[in-house]
C-alpha cells in the first residue's frame, strides 16, 4: 500500500497551508535579508549610507531582472556544462559500475522482483544525482572566484542575476541529461533483468493431471484458477529463481487450455502448440514473456462528497463509528466487525464508461487487511461482501434508490485481489418512494448505479468474530493500466525535482561561501529536509500538552544527554537545574526553531515516488504537480537569495 | 603640475550624487578611498587614500607605482570588482557599480584569468556572448582578433596548453572582443617576451590612434614612458605625481646637442663657445640605442636573413649599429 495521503493540488495549496507557508517564509526571508543587509552596511558606512545602499540594491533588482538576456544566460549555462563534462562522465561510469555489481545480487527471483529493482535503481539514481548536483554547483562559483576567472566575466555587461541563473540552467541541463541517461539505463537493466520465459519440465501426460474435487486439489489447496478442472503435477522449468504451477481448463469446444499461476508477482501467457489429435490433450506449450509485474494501475479512489467523507464506517449497531481498534498496530486500517451491521462505505465519483474504455465489465481492486480473533477453518479465507448503491439526491424525492445484489468474496491479504463486476448486473433492487420494491432487476453499472459517475460501495465482513480492515486506498476501481515506461519517467521526475532544488540551494550558498563549506552546508540542508517530517513529528510530540502524546526520550538535547549517559528512554531525568535547562533548551529553543526551519526547506522525502512504481500504481498528476511546484518555488527562492548575495559581494576582496 | 592629494579624511563617506556627464571625461574619481577590513570590519590596510583623477577621452593614461602602491586596487574599484570605502568614481558618467558601463570597456587583468578548458575560439565566443553579440559578429571578430594576436595556429587548442605569453595574447583578444571605447590594462606586458612587449605597445598606440582611451597600470617605467600620454604615480595608496609624460620627463635646465660627423677641433670650438656663454659642456658622446631596440633589430635582422650574423668588432661590422 503506497497511498496514505490523498491531496489534490488545490487542497495542498489552499487547505493544507502551502500557499500560506510560502507567503510567510517569503516575508520572513525578505525582512531578515533587509535587516541583515542594513546591519552589515551600517558597520561599513553608517546608518544613513546603509539605508541608501540597501534601497539601491533592492531597486537595482528590477532592471537586473528585466534586463536579463537569454544569450548571456545561455553562455554561462554552456560554460557550466563544459566545465562539468568530466564529472558527468565519471558519474555515469560509477552508475554503470553500480549496475554491473548490482546485477550479481539482484535477480528476477523473489516474491516481487520488480520491487527490489525499483527500490535499488531509484535509490542509486537519487543518491548519485544528488551528489552530482551538489558537487557541480557547490564548487563552480567559489572556484571561479578563487582562480579569479570571474574577473573577466563580471567586468562584462553581465548581471548578477544572469550569472546565478545561467549557472542554474547549465547545471540543470547537464543534470537532466545525466538523469535521462541514468533513467534509460536503469529501465533497460530492470526490464532485461525481469524478462524471462519458461519451458515445461516434462510432458504433461494425463496421469499428471490432478483433479479438483469440491474446490480443492488433492493436496488440500485452493486451485489458483477457479475455472480449472485439473492442476498439473508438472511445473515449469526453474528460471529467475522460480517455477510456475500449471492448471488445465477445459473449454466449451472440448479443447484444453493451460494457464500458469502467479508467482514472483507475474504470470505468463501459455499457448498450446501441440495437442493430441484424438483427445485434444495438450502435449506441447509455449510460454510468453512475464505479465503483470511491470504495471501502472490507474486507480479511481473514493473521494469526499459534500460534507461526507470519502470513507465512513458504522459499528455493529449500524451507528456511525471510527472503526475498531484491534491493538497497537499501524493505525492505517480501520476495522469492521464481521457478522454484524458494521459496514464501510466508500464514496466514488467520476466513474464514467469512457474511463473504462466502454468495457463490458469493471474491475474493482481490493487490498484489505484481516484480523482474526479465532483460527476458524484454515483452508478458508475470511469472507466479506460488497454492495453497490446509486447516490440518491435528497433534494429530488423522486430519485429511486438502486442497489445491486450483494457480491460475496473471500479476502486475500497482502496482495491486490481483483473483483470483476459485469456492467449488466442481475438481481438488483430498485426502491422508489411510494412504490413497492422492484427486485431481480437487471442493472446497468453506469446508467443505473453510477449515475452521474457517483456511486456508494458498502463493504461488510460476513464471518462472525472476524474483522476486515479498510482504508481509503483499500478499494478502488481499476480504470485500466497506463504505460509502465511512462510511469517510470514520472517517477524520475521526482528525482529531477529534487535535483533542481539541490542545485539551486548549492548555487545560492556558493555566492557567499567557499566550496567545501557549501558542500557541507548543502548536505546538511538536504539531510534536514529529509528529516523534516520526523522533526515536525518529534516537535509536535514533545511540545504537546497531552502527556499521552509525548514521545519517550524528549527533544534533541535531552536525547543527547541520555545517549551520553546511557540512560533508558523511559527513566525520568533527575530533578534539578540541569534537567530544567535541558527541557528549556528543547521546548523553548531547539524544537520550535527546528520546526519553524523545517517549513523553509522542501520535504525531500516526498520527492521519492519509487513506491508507486514498485507497487504498480500510476503516479498521480496532482502529486507530481505538488512536487514540481515545491521544487520550482524553492529553486526560485534560492535564486533570489543567490542574486542578492552575489550582487552585494566584493568579488576582488575574496 | 603636481596635484597630489593628502590622505583621505577619516570616515570618508560614499557620495552617490550624480554629476553632469562630460563626454570628454571618461573616468573621474573624487576622493576615492579603499580600506581593506577584516571579518569583523576592523581596518587592516588603507590601499587607496583619497584619489582624485580624471582620464580624458582618447588618451593613454598610465598608473605607475611600485608593488602595493594601489594601482590594481584603483582599476578594480573602477571596474566594480571592489566597492569603495569612500569617495566616488564614475566611468562614462555612470557609477562603477552600474553594469551597463561594461558594454564600452575592455579589461585585461594582471594575469589572464581565463577558462583553461576552452579553446581560443571558444573563449572569444563565450565573451562575445556576454556582450550579447550575434553569432556572425562573434565569429568575425573572434577570427580577426585571433589573427591580430597571432594565435591562428593555436586557435583550437585548449588554453591549458598555452604558454604564459600566448595566454596574455588571448587575454588581450578577449578584452577587445567588444571593440571597447575604454581599454583597461593591468600590467599588460607582464609575462611577455620583448617581441610581445613591443607588439603590445604598438597595439596600445594603435588603439589610441583609433580614438580609444587606454588606462594601463605598470611598474615597468619603460613601457609607460613609451606609450602613455599622461601618468599618475602612486605610492602607498597616495597620488604622488600626475601629468603629461613629456612634461614630466623634460629636464628644463639642461640642453642636449646631437650632431653627426663632428671633428675633434669642431668639438673644442663648441666647448669654447659654450664656455664664453657661461655654460659648461658636460659630455659629448655618441647617442645610445636602447637595449630593447637593439634586441628587436637583431631579431628582425635574423628573421630577414637566417644564419650566422656578424659580431660587433668583426670585419662584418659596418658601423651602422
Amino acid at each position: 500500500m503506497v497511498v496514505e495521503e490523498f491531496r489534490s493540488f488545490s487542497d495542498w495549496l489552499l487547505n493544507d497551508g502551502a500557499l500560506l507557508t510560502f507567503v510567510f517564509v517569503t516575508v520572513i526571508c525578505a525582512v531578515s535579508g533587509l535587516l541583515l543587509g542594513f546591519v552589515v552596511s551600517s558597520f561599513r558606512h553608517g546608518p544613513g549610507e546603509a539605508f541608501y545602499a540597501v534601497s539601491q540594491t533592492v531597486f537595482q533588482a528590477v532592471p537586473d531582472l528585466f534586463g536579463m538576456k537569454f544569450r548571456r544566460i545561455w553562455a554561462i549555462a554552456r560554460l557550466a556544462i563544459k566545465e562539468n563534462f568530466r564529472l558527468f562522465v565519471v558519474t555515469l561510469a560509477i552508475f554503470v559500475a553500480a549496475l554491473a555489481i548490482a546485477g550479481w545480487f539482484i535477480g528476477g527471483g523473489g516474491k516481487n522482483p520488480e520491487r527490489s529493482y525499483v527500490a535499488f535503481l531509484f535509490f542509486a539514481a537519487q543518491v548519485l544525482i544528488s551528489i552530482f548536483a551538489v558537487l557541480v554547483s557547490a564548487f563552480s562559483l567559489p572556484n571561479d572566484i578563487l582562480s579569479k576567472t570571474i574577473y573577466t566575466v563580471v567586468t562584462k555587461p553581465v548581471r548578477a542575476s544572469e550569472i546565478v541563473l545561467g549557472r542554474f540552467v547549465g547545471f540543470a541541463v547537464i543534470g537532466t541529461v545525466l538523469l535521462a541517461i541514468v533513467g534509460g539505463l536503469s529501465y533497460v537493466f530492470m526490464v532485461r533483468g525481469i524478462d524471462h520465459t519458461h519451458e515445461l519440465s516434462e510432458e504433461i501426460t494425463v496421469d499428471k493431471w490432478l483433479p479438483i474435487v469440491d474446490g480443492f486439489t488433492p493436496d488440500g489447496r485452493r486451485p489458483f484458477d477457479p475455472r480449472a478442472a485439473f492442476e498439473s503435477s508438472v511445473f515449469t522449468t526453474r528460471n529467475n529463481d522460480h517455477v510456475h504451477r500449471l492448471a488445465i481448463i477445459q473449454l466449451p469446444n472440448g479443447a484444453f487450455d493451460v494457464v500458469a499461476d502467479e508467482t514472483a508477482g507475474h504470470t505468463h501467457d501459455v499457448e498450446v502448440v501441440e495437442s493430441d489429435p484424438v483427445t485434444q490433450h495438450p502435449k506441447m506449450v509455449r510460454f510468453g514473456p512475464p505479465r503483470g509485474n511491470l504495471r501502472a494501475r490507474q486507480p479511481i479512489y473514493s473521494s469526499p462528497r459534500g460534507d461526507l467523507a470519502a470513507l465512513t464506517l458504522t459499528d455493529e449497531t449500524g451507528s456511525p463509528a471510527t472503526g475498531v481498534n484491534v491493538g497497537e498496530v499501524w493505525d492505517y486500517h480501520k476495522y469492521i466487525q464481521g457478522g454484524t451491521q458494521s459496514t464501510a462505505t466508500f464514496r466514488f465519483s467520476g466513474l464514467t464508461p469512457s474511463k473504462f474504455s466502454n468495457a463490458d465489465q469493471v474491475n474493482l481492486d481490493l487490498n484489505l487487511a484481516v484480523f482474526r480473533t479465532h483460527i476458524g477453518d484454515l483452508r478458508r479465507r475470511i469472507e466479506a461482501e460488497i454492495e453497490l448503491r446509486n447516490v440518491v439526491d435528497v433534494a429530488e424525492t423522486e430519485t429511486a434508490q438502486v442497489k445491486s445484489v450483494k457480491i460475496p468474496f473471500e479476502t486475500e491479504e497482502f496482495k491486490v485481489q481483483t473483483l470483476t463486476i459485469p456492467r449488466k448486473l442481475k438481481n438488483g433492487t430498485i426502491r422508489a418512494v411510494g412504490q413497492p420494491d422492484r427486485t431481480n432487476q437487471e442493472l446497468d453499472f453506469f446508467e443505473d448505479l453510477a449515475t452521474n459517475g457517483e456511486l456508494d460501495l458498502i463493504v461488510r465482513c460476513i464471518d462472525q468474530k472476524q474483522y476486515v480492515g479498510v482504508a481509503r486506498a483499500s478499494i478502488y476501481f481499476h480504470a485500466g493500466d497506463t504505460s509502465f515506461g511512462w510511469n517510470y519517467v514520472r517517477g524520475f521526475l521526482g528525482i529531477w525535482a529534487q535535483m533542481l532544488a539541490i542545485i539551486a540551494l548549492s548555487i545560492a550558498l556558493s555566492t557567499f561561501l567557499k566550496g567545501p563549506v557549501v558542500l557541507i552546508s548543502s548536505v546538511g540542508v538536504v539531510v534536514f529536509g529529509y528529516s523534516a517530517n520526523f522533526i515536525v513529528f518529534v516537535a509536535n510530540s514533545v511540545l504537546s500538552t497531552d502527556k499521552l502524546a509525548n514521545m519517550w526520550g524528549g527533544g534533541p538535547s535531552e536525547a543527547l544527554y541520555r545517549l551520553v549517559t546511557q540512560m533508558n528512554l523511559q527513566h525520568p531525568l533527575p530533578p534539578g537545574l540541569g534537567t530544567e535547562i535541558l527541557k528549556f533548551v528543547d521546548k523553548q529553543l531547539l524544537l520550535p526553531g527546528l520546526k519553524s526551519l523545517s517549513f523553509a526547506v522542501p520535504r525531500f522525502e516526498n520527492f521519492n515516488l519509487a513506491n508507486y512504481l514498485a507497487y504498480g500504481y500510476t503516479i498521480d498528476n496532482q502529486l507530481l504537480l505538488i512536487n514540481l511546484l515545491t521544487a520550482f518555488t524553492f529553486a526560485a527562492g534560492m535564486m533570489v537569495i543567490g542574486y542578492f548575495c552575489f550582487k552585494t559581494r566584493e568579488i576582488a576582496a575574496a | 603640475m603636481v596635484s597630489a592629494t593628502s590622505a583621505a579624511p577619516a570616515g570618508a563617506k560614499l557620495v552617490q550624487t550624480n554629476v553632469d556627464y562630460d563626454p570628454n571625461i571618461v573616468i573621474e574619481t573624487q576622493n576615492l578611498t579603499k580600506i581593506y577590513s577584516d571579518f569583523w570590519g576592523r581596518s587592516k590596510v588603507r590601499a587607496l587614500k583619497g584619489l582624485d583623477l580624471e582620464v580624458r577621452k582618447g588618451e593613454v593614461f598610465g598608473l605607475l607605482g611600485p608593488n602595493g602602491s594601489g594601482k590594481s586596487t584603483t582599476i578594480k574599484l573602477l571596474l566594480g570588482l571592489l566597492f569603495p570605502s569612500g569617495g566616488r568614481a564614475t566611468i562614462f558618467g555612470k557609477p562603477t557599480t552600474e553594469v551597463s558601463k561594461n558594454e564600452r570597456i575592455g579589461y585585461l587583468p594582471e594575469e589572464s584569468y581565463l577558462y583553461r578548458f576552452l579553446t581560443a575560439e571558444e573563449t572569444l565566443d563565450f565573451y562575445g556572448r556576454l556582450f550579447d553579440m550575434p553569432s556572425e559578429v562573434r565569429r568575425e571578430r573572434a577570427a580577426k582578433l585571433i589573427e591580430k594576436v597571432g594565435l591562428k595556429w593555436a586557435r583550437r587548442r585548449p588554453l591549458r596548453e598555452y604558454s604564459k605569453g600566448m595566454t596574455r595574447r588571448i587575454g588581450l583578444a578577449q578584452a577587445l572582443i567588444n571593440d571597447p571605447d575604454l581599454v583597461m590594462l593591468d600590467e599588460p606586458t607582464s609575462g611577455l617576451d620583448p617581441l610581445g612587449t613591443r607588439e603590445m605597445k604598438d597595439l596600445i598606440i594603435e588603439l589610441k590612434e583609433q580614438g580609444k582611451t587606454v588606462v594601463m597600470c605598470s611598474h615597468l617605467l619603460a613601457d609607460v614612458q613609451d606609450v602613455c600620454d599622461r601618468i599618475a604615480i602612486l605610492y602607498q595608496g597616495e597620488l604622488k605625481e600626475l601629468g603629461r609624460v613629456d612634461e614630466l620627463l623634460e629636464v628644463t635646465n639642461q640642453q642636449q646637442i646631437r650632431v653627426e660627423g663632428l671633428t675633434k677641433d669642431a668639438q673644442a670650438k663648441i666647448a669654447e663657445i659654450l664656455s664664453q656663454s657661461g655654460g659648461k659642456m658636460l659630455d659629448v658622446s655618441s647617442p645610445k640605442n636602447t637595449l630593447e631596440n637593439l634586441f628587436l633589430d637583431i631579431i628582425r635582422e635574423s628573421q630577414a636573413r637566417p644564419g650566422a650574423r656578424g659580431i660587433i668588432g668583426s670585419g662584418d661590422d659596418n658601423g651602422t649599429r
